[in-house]
């Protein structure tokens, strides 16, 4: 094959000095660290988004000083309770544009009691009015929702047919939902609202558990389904103006914040890769000085020969490019299959902190390997961007020095 | 021979800290197209400085290069490079080979740069540079790699990659320096075939007197000055114009 400017700066690379070694090993741990967490990052994303999107709603109504609650609870999964007036259900359900609304109502399970295991999140709902938990069910009995059913999330340790009983309350299982990746539905228990408010009047009777607020007539939040066309903000103010003591939120708001919780959580690992990629570039910029001046001779040649500058700029920024994408896919070879060798790990970690993650679709994993790649070749070109500057300034005279 | 090269006034001061060394003290020079060249002079004369403002290499402080009634010197970089690449062919003295190349890539590496050849298909170029390297007696090295050569063979290399973009002149500092006597005529003869067969000019700077007997014109040189047309160079040198 004939050269090229291009298969010069390859043939460099061919003899293998020991910096080009160490610029591969420390790139590609770079490239590896970054790739892998960023797959982590945006898996648990991901499973947000698609357990927010299975909710089927376009906006949830809460009491307007728990939203930092109910934030936390889709996220984590930790259980919280905070309560309104079912009565404005209604009022949402008369306004133009609003095609459902279905209230539901959360509890917090009694610890100590039999059969009930961990912090269990209670949810009543309204069978007569849901469109969100129904349409998940992924396995039920042959019969039809009893009144005193329950439906188990996918993380549940119940099976269907299993009794279990709450605030004295017993409910047979009846179903269980897909996974959501949303910590609050996959650990969740949902019966009837009906239910709900048995339980709250036994736990004031009952002395020996600690009792529930009196439940009759309330309800934690109601989820909200539009029109075709309705626009979002325009039912959130009408909301809003005849109910000043709500909140509403669009679910697409929590899954950005939820992100943001998410990034917050990660940011240590973040700033330590942003960190790395500093001094990567700074490590590739004192290696390639020192290559520019070693070469000086050999460029001082090729100059003489006919390189323009732009040519010799060139010639160093190819090398030291080539050098970080080739380093950049073995890094992503790293970061990818160490992630794979201990995805369960990770997976079950992940889970003992209630942080949901599904692997993201092959589209998003490839983007983000040409996002890592990209990283890599910007890495190669900040590094040798000064050193390839000073060997444009090399004279072809200076080839003369030793005669030419 | 029409007037190919010529130099009006050329001058070139180097600043060493505050040092001040003039190289060329003035030199005015005509070379005619097809000559064969050789400067002589003793060490620090300043023959190396002035073949290298005539190549486009070294920039001189005053006066003028004019090739083929061109001014080189008021050429932009990427003209200038050009000019290099195809006008002339440079053979330095030694380890002026890529070591990362083998032969064949070395050849054709000035080709690189070469607008004309960017274009032109690979096939040509490729059984050029091995026409080349035949020409040379180099056939059999092709694929080698630099280290793997003599120092007679790397300069037979360099010469085929100075012929490689067809260049009109041939500008060569000590070519044989370091050279034994015999791999010196060898070297010597080649530079001769490529003055009359190729019909390049060539330009060469060389301390030994092998040259003298295939040079067309002998330029002395001493302290920045040039002696043209000395009845007899080597009585000269003998008389101590050069060392
Ligand atoms: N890059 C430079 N910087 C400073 N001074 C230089 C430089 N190049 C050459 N000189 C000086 O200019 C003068 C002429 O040098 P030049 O190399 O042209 O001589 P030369 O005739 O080729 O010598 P030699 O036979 O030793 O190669 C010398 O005094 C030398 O020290
Ligand atoms: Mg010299």
């Amino acid at each position: 094959m004939i050269i090229s400017l291009f298969r010069l700066a390859y043939q460099n690379l061919q003899v293998k000095h020991l910096r080009f070694y160490i610029i591969l090993i420390s790139v590609s741990i770079v490239i590896g660290a970054l790739f892998a967490s960023s797959l982590l990052i945006l898996g648990i994303q991901h499973s947000l988004d698609e357990g927010l999107s299975k909710l089927g709603a376009d906006l949830l109504v809460i009491p307007k000083d728990s939203l930092v609650a109910m934030k936390s609870a889709l996220l984590t999964g930790e259980p919280s309770a905070f309560y309104m007036d079912s009565g404005v259900l209604a009022k949402i359900r008369a306004l133009k544009g609003v095609k459902r609304v279905s209230g539901q109502i959360f509890l917090t399970s009694a610890t100590g009691e039999c059969c009930v295991m961990g912090n269990s999140f209670l949810i009543g709902f309204d069978p007569t009015d849901d469109f969100t938990v129904m349409p998940w069910v992924d396995k039920k009995a042959d019969s039809a929702f009893p009144a005193d059913g329950a439906i188990i999330g996918a993380m549940s340790p119940w099976e269907i047919g299993d009794i279990v009983k709450f605030y004295g309350i017993p409910l047979t299982v009846w179903g269980k939902l897909e996974r959501t990746g949303i910590g609050l539905y996959d650990n969740a228990i949902f019966f009837n609202i009906q239910k709900a408010y048995e339980m709250s009047d036994y736990s004031q009777s009952d002395k020996s558990i600690k009792p529930l607020a009196p439940l009759r007539g309330k309800i934690s939040g109601g989820l909200v389904q539009l029109e075709v066309g309705a626009k979002i903000p325009f039912i959130t103010f009408s909301i809003l103006k005849e109910n000043p003591e709500l909140k509403a939120v669009t679910t697409g708001n929590i899954a950005t914040s939820a992100r943001q919780t998410t990034v917050a959580v990660f940011s240590g690992i973040i700033a330590l890769i942003v960190v790395l990629v500093l001094s990567n570039i700074l490590m590739i910029n004192a290696i390639y000085s020192a290559v520019v001046n070693e070469r000086k001779r050999e460029l001082g040649i090729i100059r003489a020969i006919g390189a323009t500058r732009p040519d010799i700029f060139k010639l160093i920024i190819y090398e030291a490019l080539l050098t970080s994408v080739m380093s950049g896919f073995v890094g992503m070879l790293i970061g990818g299959g160490l992630l794979k060798i201990f995805q369960r790990s990770i997976v079950f970690y992940l889970r003992l902190l209630n942080i949901p993650f599904i692997l993201p679709p092959v589209e998003i994993i490839g983007l983000m390997a040409g996002g890592a790649i990209l990283i890599a070749l910007l890495m190669g070109i900040s590094g040798s961007a000064y050193p390839a500057l000073v060997a444009v300034r090399i004279d072809p005279h200076e080839t003369m020095k030793q005669g030419l | 021979m029409s007037e190919f090269i010529r130099t009006n006034g050329l001058k070139k001061i180097y600043h060493v800290g505050d040092q001040r060394v003039e190289a060329l003290k003035g030199v005015d020079l005509e070379i005619a197209q097809g000559d064969f060249v050789v400067f002589m002079g003793h060490s620090g004369s300043g023959k190396t400085t002035l073949v290298s403002t005539i190549g486009g290499l070294t920039r001189p402080t005053e006066g003028t290069v004019l090739i083929e009634g061109k001014n080189i010197w008021k050429l932009n970089d990427s003209q200038l490079s050009n000019f290099r690449n195809r006008k002339i062919g440079f053979m330095f003295q030694s380890f002026s080979l890529l070591p990362t190349l083998n032969v064949l890539n070395n050849v054709v590496m000035p080709a690189i740069f070469n607008s004309n050849s960017r274009k032109k298909d690979t096939d040509a170029l490729k059984s050029k540079a091995i026409s080349l390297l035949t020409d040379l007696d180099m056939k059999s090295k092709v694929n080698s790699f630099p280290s793997e050569l003599s120092g007679g063979e790397q300069r037979r290399v360099a010469i085929a990659r100075a012929l490689i973009n067809d260049p009109e002149i041939i500008l060569a500092d000590e070519p044989t320096g370091e050279l034994d006597i015999r791999t010196e005529k060898e070297v010597i003869e080649i530079c001769c075939q490529i003055n009359n067969v190729y019909k390049k000019t060539l330009i060469v700077v060389s301390h030994s007197l092998t040259w003298l007997e295939k040079a067309k014109t002998t330029i002395v040189m001493k302290d920045g000055f040039i002696y043209k047309d000395l009845a007899d160079p080597v009585q000269a040198i003998m008389n101590g114009v050069c060392k």
